[in-house]
Formats: structure tokens, sequence, C-alpha cells
């Protein structure tokens, strides 16, 4: 009991002392910052900048996705296909005979050719929902606003 | 402060690099979620599944997976809604140069309102799109009951984003209203 009542007026100075450590740090923080601002206006438009060390780590991500995803399409497709092909075989079974076997082997069957050809559909939804062929693809890219070159807001 | 355009321009490129990316990441996500989806929901057990009574969920999917792979395009349709016809479109990367931030005192108050949004400018559509994309996603998210939220905020936050993306007009339309009073 006698340990909180000292404790209390020490933890309020502690963090009192926290509150203008953590203010010194930001106000110095803010100060590197500002002094940094001349070192980086002098490598202005660097080709080794943050956009192309992030356009390296991306076009590995887009890598590794496209490989994991055409593999999931490959597994996906063979459970579809095989699962499909047994609902079948299962719903011809007396005790199946109404219990929704053939609806699950269709679209078994009909999802395993979805899968096989995905990039064709991923079109096919992109035509509808943006009335043009899809424009996203393994190719690492970059987004470029109107004519590009700075930014340039062709509305603006 | 060039130092700032300089910095805040390097992280709009790695924005415009990073969104194609996590657009293929996550086209190929949705259409493997319609896929498997649909799938599960022809269970003859489907009854159990937790999507049985939103069945329209695989194929919000589906057509968002369509947004997701054409985004520049998605884009473009949003700054023809907003009125500025602002083309979106990918190219390879190449490094962006940062306006010169000399001069940019203007004539009066509201031009230099102008001279500083338009150093930014860069960034700011950059984050737009960023904004556009987070909104998407976080809308299937709450159609798909994955996340607490209305889809009305994720409308909120898509038209922010394109409003950032078309930051000088937006601009210029405030300045001169309070110039002229509309």
């Amino acid at each position: 009991m006698q340990l909180s009542t000292i404790d209390i007026p020490i933890a309020r100075k502690l963090r009192r002392r926290r509150g203008r450590i953590v203010a010194a740090v930001a106000g110095g923080l803010g100060l590197g910052f500002a002094y940094a601002g001349e070192a980086l206006a002098q490598a202005a438009s660097p080709a080794g900048g943050i956009g192309a060390q992030l356009n390296t780590m991306s076009s590995e991500a887009i890598n590794a996705g496209g490989t994991g995803f055409g593999m999931a399409c490959y597994v996906a497709a063979a459970v579809c296909f095989i699962a499909g092909a047994w609902a079948l075989w299962q719903s011809r079974q007396p005790q199946n005979r109404e219990s929704g076997h053939v609806g699950r082997g269709l679209a078994g069957l009909v999802l395993c050719g979805l899968l096989a050809t995905a990039g064709v559909w991923i079109n096919k939804a992109a035509i509808s929902a943006s009335g043009g062929n899809a424009t996203i693809n393994d190719n690492p890219a970059m987004v470029q606003f109107g004519g590009g070159a700075g930014g340039g807001n062709a509305g603006g | 402060m060039q130092g700032l355009v300089d910095f805040a321009t390097a992280i709009g490129d790695g924005i415009d690099v990073l969104l194609p990316a996590f657009c293929y990441l996550a086209a190929c996500a949705s259409f493997l979620f319609f896929v498997w989806s649909l799938w599960t929901l022809s269970s003859p057990h489907r009854h159990h599944h937790h999507h049985w009574h939103r069945p329209w969920v695989p194929w919000v999917s589906l057509v968002l997976c369509g947004v997701l792979a054409t985004f520049p395009q998605f884009l473009t349709m949003a700054n023809v809604s907003a009125g500025t016809n602002l083309a979106v479109s990918l190219t390879t990367y190449a490094p962006t140069t940062p306006p010169n931030a000399d001069n940019v005192l203007g004539a009066t108050p509201g031009a230099t309102v102008i001279n500083v949004v338009t150093l930014f400018q860069h960034f700011f559509q950059a984050f737009g799109a960023a904004c556009v994309f987070w909104a998407i996603l976080r809308w299937r998210a709450i159609v798909n009951g994955q996340i607490d939220g209305r889809p009305s905020s994720c409308g909120v936050q898509l038209v922010f984003g394109v409003l950032c993306i078309n930051i000088v007009t937006v601009a210029t339309g405030v300045v001169s209203f309070f110039e002229t009073g509309g």
C-alpha cells in the first residue's frame, strides 16, 4: 500500500518526462525532415528512387501471385472435375436420387471449364464491367493520369 | 519546399506502381472466390453455407474482378462522370519529374493555393486512385459480410478519391467560388 502512494507521483513525473521526450523527438524529426528536404531537392527524379524499388517489388509480387493463381486454378479445376464426376456417379445411387447430386455434378463440370479458361472469363467480366478488354495483366505497369509526364490534368 | 515536392512525387510514383499489382492480385483472388463460392453453393448441403441467403455474393466478386482488371478504364469513366474527362491509362515505369517549386507565390492568395495544389497534384492523383481501389475492396468485403460497415460509406470514399484525382479542377473551382462568390 505504501508503495502505491509513492509510485503515483513518480509515475506522473515519468509520464510528463515521457511527453517531453516525445515532443523533443518529434521536433527533432521535423527539423530533420526539413533539412533533408535540401538533400532530396538535389536528387530530383532519381532512377533508383522509391518508385523504381516498388516497381521491382511489385513485379515480383505479380510473378508470384500469377504463378499461384495459375496453380490454384489448375488444382481447383481438377477438384471440380473429379468431384463433379463423383457427384454424378453418386446421383445414380438409389439413396441419393433426390439430394442435389446432379446439380453438383453439373456445376463441377461447368466450373472446371471456367477455371481452365480463367483468363478468358476475367476478360469477359472486364468487358461487362468497364466496356473494354482487361488492361491489368502480369506485366508490371504504372498508372498514368492524363498525358503523364509530371501528372498532367486534362481537366485542370 | 522542393524537397517536399520531390518526396511527395516519389511517394506518388510508388503508389502508381503498386496499384496495378494490387489490382492484378485482387482480380485473381476475386475470380477464385467467385468460382469456389459457386462450387460450395452447389453442395447438396448448401443450406448450411454462410452465403446461402445471399446468392449474389459470388457474382458481385465476378463483376468486381472485371472492374479491377480494367481499373484504369474504371477511373476514366469515373472522371467522365466527374466532368473532367481525365484519361487514366497504364504505362511502363518511368520516374516522374517533380515540378519546380520556385515561384510558388502567385499574384493573389488564390493563385498561390492553386500553385501549391498543382505542385502536389501527382501525389493527390495517386492517392485518389488508391482511395478508389480501397473503396472497391471495402464494398466487396461489406457485401460478403466479412466486415461491418455501410456500403454508402464506400460511395463517399469513392467520390473523395475521384475528387483527389481531379484535385486541380476542384481547387480551381473552390478558389473561383470564393473569389467571385459563385
